[in-house]
């Protein structure tokens, strides 16, 4: 099966683009894998237009198949990161996504136009994190808030923008409709589930932020779903992540209406888990006579 | 430092003490390459489980292809490794993470819990003479380290809190000591936190440079996911555990 795609004007080697947070600027793993042909594409960990300290105490906590985390998105801000990491990145031939955060709308458009520059293909914008106070999910958990903040980064860019949606929400549809209305060229979709954990023993919760966000395959149902729903929705391409740990897990979000998919907590799990599912769907293409992954988009039977 | 991707079988596995299990595997490249104070990231075999758990690294076989480690059972994840059976393959990765220095001269180890595996792998690979261990536990169950340490130190000190083997007390009170007997190249710490804060500020106060081992949720092990920081001491935010870790030289973190 060719796994190559075209998707938000980057051509991919193939439709898996490495989930931001959980792959940091990508050159971590250069020593697992060959950036030059294994990754779709690499969605970069979010950047603001200042350094962000994340939070405090315990950031991660295991949960039944998935796990919950609240970093609460540490970076070392954008102009650090062009400076020192930009330059070694580009040396690889892969598309490279940037993702940005903001408290305000204004950091927003600021970020957007400092990182709109050679070497970055596509911004994608976080306005869906669940562990950030003042900003990110605050603007993505109503149509008219993500609609305004799509907007202003859509002033402050010539990128294709791809606005990245939480789950914690009433009426996903709504939310995508209102970000396409204003000018998102992709939506990628979910980001994690609040959640939390305790443990018994101390009655204390586990994690520092005391909630956090929920991934891996405990969330793929939801992911589904809502890729399903979203995908039918809006004419802009759709791109799925929650839960992928095989290439079938990705052949699903494909035939539920996903061009292109994300792979996160499965790195996590092992570093060259982007390539071993790019292989598997391949295989499974081959199995079932899929001459290619982009005809397999949005192919659901319901009747 | 990247690590392999090595499945292993386990060559032998057996309870040591109380909850503490001791593990063989078969992982050359890693045998071939770990020093200590670098840990191994095991992935629990039953699919459920999606993070990997990360564990310090005791000794190494390069000959056999063996790398050791000692893991207590916390929680179902090392629950289920308890169970697994010799010659069944585990899923690792490793070497991971930066080591001790080990300079030459005298080396001082404070050891205590689980955290004593990577002093046990340090006083592995120390010269005869070289080093001096100081271990501690609440009882004597919980020090049978001691039978696992080379005859070749300098002196191995055991303490336990209610005195029922060695010397009843703390493993840092046996430090004061130590130091005014002789100059000592360096300490290295591995153990519960107040134990490593204490080696640390009587290692500076005595002007030794002094290197500990950190524990903490992890996400990754491979620096992508940011779960595992601790705090700079220099205020300039954090250090990654997995990566910039897990051995720091105590003036550069928050311990």
């Amino acid at each position: 099966m060719n796994l190559a795609i075209d998707f938000l004007g980057m051509s991919m080697k193939n439709p898996i683009i490495a989930a931001s947070g959980t792959f940091g600027f990508g050159l971590e793993y250069s020593r697992y894998l060959d950036l030059n042909k294994d990754v779709g594409a690499i969605s970069l960990k979010g950047l603001a237009c200042e350094p962000w300290a994340g939070n405090s105490g315990v950031r991660v906590a295991e949960t039944p198949a998935g796990m919950l985390n609240c970093i609460g998105l540490e970076n070392p801000g954008a102009e650090y990161f062009k400076k020192y990491f930009l330059p070694e990145l580009r040396r690889y031939d892969v598309p490279l996504i940037a993702n940005i955060v903001g408290h305000t709308e204004e950091e927003y458009g600021r970020v957007a136009e400092m990182l709109s520059v050679p070497g970055i293909s596509a911004l994608e914008m976080n306005i869906s994190c669940p562990n950030v106070k003042n900003g990110s999910l605050a603007f993505g958990t109503h149509p008219e808030t993500a609609a305004e903040v799509t907007r202003i980064v859509k002033e402050h860019t010539d990128l294709p923008v791809m606005v990245k949606l939480s789950p914690n929400v009433a009426d996903i549809v709504s939310i995508a409709k209102a970000v396409e209305e204003a000018g998102a060229d992709a939506i990628s979709l979910i980001n994690t589930l609040m959640g939390m954990a305790i443990d018994l023993r101390t009655r204390r919760p586990i994690l520092g932020n005391i909630t956090g966000g929920l991934s891996g395959p405990a969330v793929k149902p939801v992911a589904l779903r809502m890729v399903w729903q979203v995908a039918k929705a809006v004419k802009i391409p759709v791109c799925g992540l929650g839960g992928i740990m095989t290439g079938e897990d990705a052949a699903e979000f494909l035939v539920a209406g996903a061009s292109a998919v994300q792979v996160g907590t499965a790195t996590l799990a092992s570093p060259d888990a982007i390539p071993r599912i790019a292989g598997e769907l391949a295989a499974w293409g081959d199995a079932n006579g899929v001459a290619s992954a982009a005809e397999l988009t949005g192919t659901l039977v319901t009747e | 430092m990247a690590g392999y991707l090595e499945k292993g079988a386990i060559r032998r596995h057996e309870l040591v003490g109380p909850d503490i299990w001791r593990m063989e595997i078969e992982l050359p490249r890693t045998a071939g390459e770990a020093v200590p104070g670098q840990f191994i990231n095991i992935r629990v075999p039953d699919g459920l489980h999606i993070l990997r758990r990360p564990i310090s690294i005791a000794g190494t076989y390069p000959g056999r292809g063996i790398t050791e480690i000692f893991y207590r059972v916390v929680g179902r994840g090392t629950e289920i490794l308890s169970h697994l059976k010799v010659g069944d393959v585990i899923d690792c990765l490793g070497p991971l993470g930066r080591g001790f220095t080990i300079p030459d001269g005298h080396i001082v180890g404070v050891g205590g819990g689980v955290g004593i595996a990577p002093i046990l792998f340090t006083a592995r690979r120390t010269k005869p003479g070289q080093m001096t261990v100081a271990i501690g536990g609440r009882n004597k169950e919980e020090v049978f380290w001691k039978d696992f340490f080379p005859q070749t130190l300098k002196e191995l000190i055991v303490t336990t809190d209610d005195g029922s083997c060695g010397i009843k007390g703390f493993a840092i009170a046996a430090l004061p000591d130590i130091f005014a007997k002789g100059p000592v190249a360096e300490v290295v710490t591995c153990g519960p936190g107040i134990m490593m804060r204490k080696t640390a500020e009587l290692a500076e106060a005595a002007g030794i440079p002094c290197e500990a081992s950190l524990e903490r949720r992890m996400g990754c092990g491979t620096g992508g996911c940011l779960a595992c920081v601790c705090d700079r001491r220099d205020g300039k935010g954090h250090y990654k555990v997995c990566l910039n870790g897990p051995v720091f030289n105590t003036k550069e973190v928050i311990l």
